[in-house]
C-alpha cells in the first residue's frame, strides 16, 4: 500500500494513469474510495490522478489534532512534493473542498484549475446559524429516516449531529444499505479535535477567497443545504464557473458521477496524452 | 507467461486480506464462495487498498479501476473471492493486454 510519511504521520495514497496531475481530496468521515468507483476508471487514461487518505481517515494514521483546513493543506503540499507533484488540477469533494480551496490560497503557484464540490466554507458558518436554516432540518430528517430521533434540545447541535450520523447506514457504494464501520469514526469524533478543528476559519478569510483567480469550476447539488454558500461563491470568486447538478444533496461524486466527469472534462483544458 | 495457479493465488489472496485495517476481521471461514462485502463487511476502501496489496505482492498492475467500475453496475454489488483469483489468475496469464506498466 502506497504512503508517504508527511508531518511525521502516514499518509495512504493511490496514483494511477498518466497524463496531466489531477489530485482529488475527499471530506470529513470519508476516504479516498469516494474518486475510485466511477472517476478514476473514466479518467486515468487521459490523467495521471492522485487521491489520499487524510489525516485521521481510511488508512493514513490518526494524529490527535492538526485538522483545520490549514493543516490539511499543509499535509497536501508535503505529500505533493514527496510525489513530485510541482503543479496540478486540484478536485475536492465536502471539506475536501476546503482543504483545495485553502491550499490554492496558500500555494497558488502550485494549483492549475480548481474543482469545488459542495464546500461548506467555515467562513461562511454565519449563513448556517440560524436556527431556520435548511440543512438543521434535512439532517434531522436523514437521522429519523435511519431510526435516530434528536433530541430537540440537539436540533442545532452540529457535534452531536456529525456523532449521530456514523451509525446511519450507507446511502451509497457496495455496501448501500448497510451499517457503516463506525468504530475509526467514532475514534476520529473521540480522540481527535477533527469535529471542532472542520469548523475553524483557520487563516481562510472571505477577503482571501475572494482574491483567488485561478480557474474554478463551483458544483452544488440542485437539493442542497448549502444553497447560500454556492451563491457566495459564485458571486465573490473572480474566476468562477458555477454549477447546480440534478437530483442531487451533497454526495456529487456518488449521486451524479456522470454529470461530475462532463463538466469537469470540458473544464480542464485538453492536453494531448504523452 | 506464468505458472501461478488458482489454489495459490487463493491462498495470497487471503494472506494478504490479513493485513487490512484493525477495524475489518472476520472469524468465520472464508472460502471461494464467500462474498466480500455482503459477507466480510468490505468497505470500498478495503478494495482499493486490497488492489494496490495484490499489485504489489505480484509486481504488476491489473486493471482494477475497470473492476470496480464494473461491479457498482451490477445489480448484486460484490464479488466473491473465487471470482477475485480467477481475475487475477486471468491477468496472469494473459499475454496479449495487460503487460505491467
Amino acid at each position: 500500500m502506497p504512503q508517504a510519511l508527511v508531518n511525521g504521520i502516514k499518509l495512504h495514497y493511490q496514483q494511477i494513469g498518466h497524463g496531466p496531475d489531477i489530485v482529488m481530496v475527499h471530506g470529513i468521515t470519508g476516504n479516498l474510495a469516494i474518486w475510485h468507483l466511477e472517476i478514476i476508471p473514466a479518467f486515468m487514461n487521459e490523467y495521471r490522478l492522485t487521491t489520499y487518505d487524510l489525516r485521521g481517515h481510511g488508512y493514513s494514521d490518526m494524529p490527535p489534532t492538526g485538522y483545520t483546513t490549514a493543516d490539511h493543506a499543509e499535509d497536501l503540499r508535503r505529500l505533493l512534493d514527496s510525489l513530485g507533484i510541482e503543479r496540478a488540477h486540484l478536485v475536492g469533494h465536502s471539506f475536501g473542498a476546503d482543504i483545495s480551496l485553502h491550499y490554492t490560497i496558500l500555494y497558488p503557484e502550485r494549483v492549475d484549475r480548481l474543482v469545488l464540490i459542495e464546500p461548506a466554507i467555515p467562513a461562511l458558518q454565519f449563513l448556517r446559524d440560524r436556527k431556520d436554516w435548511v440543512g438543521w432540518k434535512y439532517w434531522r430528517d436523514k437521522l429519523a429516516t435511519g431510526g435516530e430521533s434528536v433530541p430537540e434540545d440537539k436540533w442545532h447541535d452540529p457535534e452531536y449531529l456529525v456523532r449521530a450520523s456514523i451509525n446511519l447506514p450507507k446511502v451509497f457504494g457496495f455496501r448501500k444499505g448497510q451499517q457503516r464501520r463506525a468504530a475509526p469514526l467514532i475514534r476520529l469524533m473521540n480522540t481527535t479535535t477533527a469535529a471542532v478543528d472542520y469548523s475553524e476559519i483557520a487563516g481562510m478569510s472571505l477577503d482571501k477567497i475572494s482574491r483567488v483567480r485561478h480557474p474554478t469550476l463551483v458544483i452544488y447539488g440542485e437539493d442542497s443545504v448549502f444553497m447560500g454558500t454556492y451563491e457566495y461563491l459564485r458571486d465573490h470568486l473572480p474566476n468562477c464557473t458555477a454549477l447546480l447538478m440534478p437530483e442531487s444533496e451533497h454526495f456529487g461524486p456518488l449521486e451524479q458521477p456522470q454529470f461530475l466527469m462532463k463538466h469537469m472534462r470540458a473544464f480542464f483544458p485538453a492536453e494531448p496524452v504523452p | 507467461m506464468t505458472s501461478v495457479d488458482q489454489e495459490s493465488i487463493l491462498a495470497d489472496v487471503l494472506g494478504l486480506m490479513n493485513r487490512l485495517a484493525r477495524d475489518w476481521e472476520y472469524s468465520g471461514e472464508i472460502s471461494p464462495e464467500t462474498f466480500l462485502f455482503a459477507d466480510l463487511g468490505f468497505e470500498s476502501i478495503d478494495a482499493v487498498v486490497l488492489s494496490s496489496f495484490i499489485q504489489e505482492h505480484y509486481h504488476r498492475q491489473f486493471p482494477f479501476p475497470q473492476l470496480l467500475a464494473e461491479l457498482g453496475q451490477r445489480e448484486v454489488k460484490d464479488i466473491r473471492i473465487g471470482e477475485l483469483v480467477d481475475f487475477i489468475h486471468g491477468h496472469m496469464n494473459n499475454t496479449d493486454a495487460d503487460q505491467p506498466s
